[in-house]
């Protein structure tokens, strides 16, 4: 392509059409930014629903760092005052370990098979309920029915009838050492909508614990 | 008035007509995103096309054809598009 | 003068004069530089912009902790008006954004930008390209879906394979004192906070020097009069960069109608163990070099501190690459390098992009990379060797080295070259003899005899360009002997 085929015609470039583009362009300009004004309305003007309210889990402190010991798990209530739910510090590296080693993990201890409370089993030791099972690593065993939950991978079913694996609580560890519960992954802890993943119904039917 | 100059009086209405389209779009439909997306584009490139003739005209230059009908095509499938979106 | 014409002209007058629009501030730039290569960098910048604007509406839903953050998100995608075409906009914004960042490097590699006295301009614009990689890391963890969250993952582990100074001070910066919720509220707070404020420091810094050295002088080295005109920047140049700005705007908006976003699922540790870990593309490259097999286990500390190198030497190339030579003819090696570089980083990545979570066996990965950088430096050395030396000797500009290097190089070159590919060859027909065939090794044994073929003929044309008329064999090896002698 020649440039000198291509172009236009001999342009006049008097001041008057000079003055004519200036004004041209910032109108344009100005256009555009309007535009640009308009979807900034309408994202702000998006009217609220239910689920933009906000899910509030409550903070509360469970123990300190120095209070754990490897394979001691410590009981508490979370996020429901009457709900329990078990933190054991494992020693190794754990998928949504705290602490330090990554090692401090909590999931909720009743059983998603039918709620159950399930105790915490540390490796290479037999539940109490059964002592044909030796635990492979550090798992929950419920002695309803036989569930084994993985602690080092998400709370996920090793063995037994348990169609989903056990909520894990998410912690926080502060610059002081001492360890908070602020809220719980999916699925829902047992009894509330259980199977489903939308974990603001662990709030609901109970009193919360009060943020610490 | 010469050629160039008609060509950027259209553009400029044509970007007030887009522009006024965006404002009044509903922006709950879902395919208001698409609509938006397609005319706010209209409205770059038309104050691309007006600035271009604006800056040759600074600069003493011609402009060059091919650019401003490259644009006008463009210009035109956009607005195309637009109509075949549903 | 008309009457509506001279209230125009009156009110462009005074806006001009109270804005103080015609007042000449900034050096003018010369004509060759209205040309898209020379606004790589600007691109970048509005780029950043768009992801500015998009972001800051995006600020208005999102919340940054653990339980929300998903929840928040996909509240944006299907609630909020224009959402999900925000989204979409705002990661195929950043895409582009290190996409443009990345051009202007080479470009500015290319056309030796780095030298004098622009070094400094090349290391802050090396780490504006760090923190727009951080932007790119940072905003990928903050939707928690399943992809999002194991890629971080996985990229922290390599953070804390780093040498132990390094890990630690970035572990602190990025993780803090441990758990999800503090890692995605820092990482927030680096993305939209702190990383945009040093992004616009160092920003300034650079325009600065700009200001200071003006636009460099173009790779060939020849320009006419003409196109030395210079040209104010306000309004003509503004106004190209606002028309580049439009029309890239314009091709953001409409990828992201075309192809638009959906969100992966939500994050769970159960979730995520079923799903292979993959960076994103920009990072695809670092992950199949970390895939390598001699890189398993301890070796990961040597494949990170091999990436660190490379880019300590990237950033420090002003002091590697010392030569005062500007013009691509003048510079085979650095330009082969250029050229090896972007070769292998596509290539890598592609190859990244096919084999999720697959190790590469050593030779394969020997195979491809050394491979590349083969194929890309002998097409590279001829180029040169049969272009340009006809061009040198026509202008006659510039000492005889360049040629003497290339020589040496070449020979060199196709000397591993030759024993590489001859020993794959006997090397890939053992294997299949004693392994039998499959489908990969009967690749590896045509693309070996493939590089022989090539080692073979690229031989034959160099003996041939030895024997054309300006010198003959003998008068050549008596000249590389006297260059041989005279190195010693």
């Amino acid at each position: 392509m020649s440039s000198k085929a291509d172009t236009e015609s001999k342009e006049d470039n008097s001041p008057n059409r000079r003055n004519f583009l200036k004004v041209a362009v910032t109108f344009s300009a100005l256009l555009v930014l309007a535009g640009i004004g308009a979807i900034t309305k309408a994202v702000t003007s998006t009217p609220p629903s239910e689920s933009s309210e906000s899910v509030t889990f409550p903070r509360v402190k469970v123990a300190s760092l120095t209070d754990l010991e490897a394979n001691r798990p410590i009981i508490f209530n979370y996020p429901l005052d009457n709900e329990p739910n078990v933190l054991v510090k494992l020693g190794q590296k754990a998928d949504g370990g705290v602490g330090p080693e990554g090692d401090i993990v909590a999931f909720s201890a009743l059983c998603q098979h039918l709620g159950c409370v399930y105790a915490f089993q540390p490796t290479g030791t037999s539940p109490q309920c059964n002592s044909a099972y030796t635990a492979e690593s550090s798992v929950g065993y419920c002695c309803c029915h036989g569930s084994v939950f993985d602690f080092l991978h998400g709370g996920t079913v090793q063995a037994g009838p348990s169609p989903r694996p056990v909520p894990q609580v998410i912690l926080d560890v502060d610059t002081s050492g001492e360890i908070y519960a602020v809220g719980m992954g999916p699925p829902t802890i047992f009894g509330h909508n259980t199977g489903s993943n939308d974990t603001s119904s662990d709030l609901q039917g109970g009193n919360p614990v009060s943020t610490t | 008035m010469n050629r160039n100059d008609l060509l950027v009086t259209v553009l400029v209405i044509l970007q007030l007509v887009s522009t006024n389209y965006l404002w009044g779009l509903d922006a709950a439909s879902s395919v208001s995103q698409a609509r938006f997306a397609i005319f706010l584009a209209i409205d770059l490139l038309s104050f691309a096309m007006i600035a271009y003739i604006y800056r040759k005209a600074e600069w003493r230059e011609q402009t060059y054809r091919i650019w401003l009908l490259l644009g006008s095509f463009g210009l035109v499938l956009l607005l195309v598009s637009s109509l075949i979106f549903t | 003068m008309r009457k509506e014409d001279e209230i125009i002209a009156r009110l462009v007058a005074w806006f001009d004069s109270r804005l103080g629009l015609s007042h000449p501030m900034l050096r003018p730039v010369p004509e060759y530089a209205v040309n898209p290569f020379y606004w790589l960098g600007a691109l970048t910048v509005v780029a950043f912009v768009i992801q500015g604007v998009t972001g800051m509406l995006m600020m208005l839903y999102y919340v940054p902790s653990p339980i929300q953050a998903f929840q928040s998100t996909q509240y944006i995608f299907q609630q909020v008006y224009y959402g999900r075409f925000l989204e979409s906009v705002h990661l195929y914004t950043a895409y582009a954004m290190i996409m443009l960042a990345f051009m202007h490097m080479m470009r500015g590699y290319f056309v030796s930008v780095h030298k004098k006295p622009r070094e400094m301009m090349w290391i802050v614009g090396m780490v504006m390209g760090f923190v727009t990689l951080g932007f790119g890391f940072t905003g990928y963890l903050l939707p928690w879906t399943v992809v999002s969250k194991s890629a971080t993952d996985v990229g922290i582990g390599m953070i804390d394979a780093l040498p132990a100074q390094i890990s630690w001070l970035l572990s602190f910066l990025v993780v803090g004192a441990g758990g999800d919720a503090t890692e995605l509220l820092r990482f927030y707070d680096l993305h939209v906070v702190v990383l945009p404020a040093v992004l616009l420091v160092l920003l300034t810094l650079k325009m600065y020097m700009l200001e200071c050295h003006g636009i460099s002088e173009p790779a060939t080295g020849v320009v006419s009069q003409e196109k030395r005109r210079l040209i104010p920047i306000f309004p003509d140049v503004s106004l190209y960069l606002l028309e580049l700005a439009a029309v890239f705007g314009s091709a953001m908006l409409l990828i992201s109608v075309i192809f638009p976003l959906n969100l992966p699922p939500q994050y769970s540790p159960q979730l995520a163990a079923q799903f292979t870990p993959q960076p994103d593309w920009y990072f695809l490259w670092i992950y199949q070099i970390l895939k390598i097999s001699i890189f398993e286990g301890p070796g990961l500390s040597v494949a990170l501190s091999l990436v660190t190198l490379l880019f300590i030497l990237l950033f420090l190339l002003p002091f590697i690459d010392r030569s005062k030579k500007r013009r691509l003819i003048d510079r085979p090696i650095f330009v082969t390098l250029g050229l090896i570089f972007v070769a292998e980083l596509i290539v890598l990545a592609y190859w990244g992009l096919i084999t999720p979570g697959q190790i590469i066996p050593f030779e394969q990965a020997a195979l491809v990379i050394g491979g590349t950088a083969l194929i890309i430096a002998f097409v590279s050395f001829g180029a040169y060797w049969v272009l340009f030396s006809r061009i040198k000797r026509q202008t006659s500009s510039g000492p005889q080295a360049p040629t003497k290097f290339a020589a040496l190089f070449s020979f060199g070159a196709l000397a591993t070259g030759g024993a590489f590919a001859i020993g794959n060859t006997m090397n890939t027909t053992v294997n299949i003899i004693v392994q039998g065939l499959d489908w990969w090794k009967a690749l590896l044994l045509v693309s070996s005899i493939i590089m022989l073929a090539f080692v073979i003929l690229a031989s034959a044309l160099l003996i041939y360009r030895i024997e054309l008329p300006n010198g003959s064999l003998s008068r050549r090896i008596r000249f590389l002997e006297k260059m041989i002698h005279e190195s010693k």
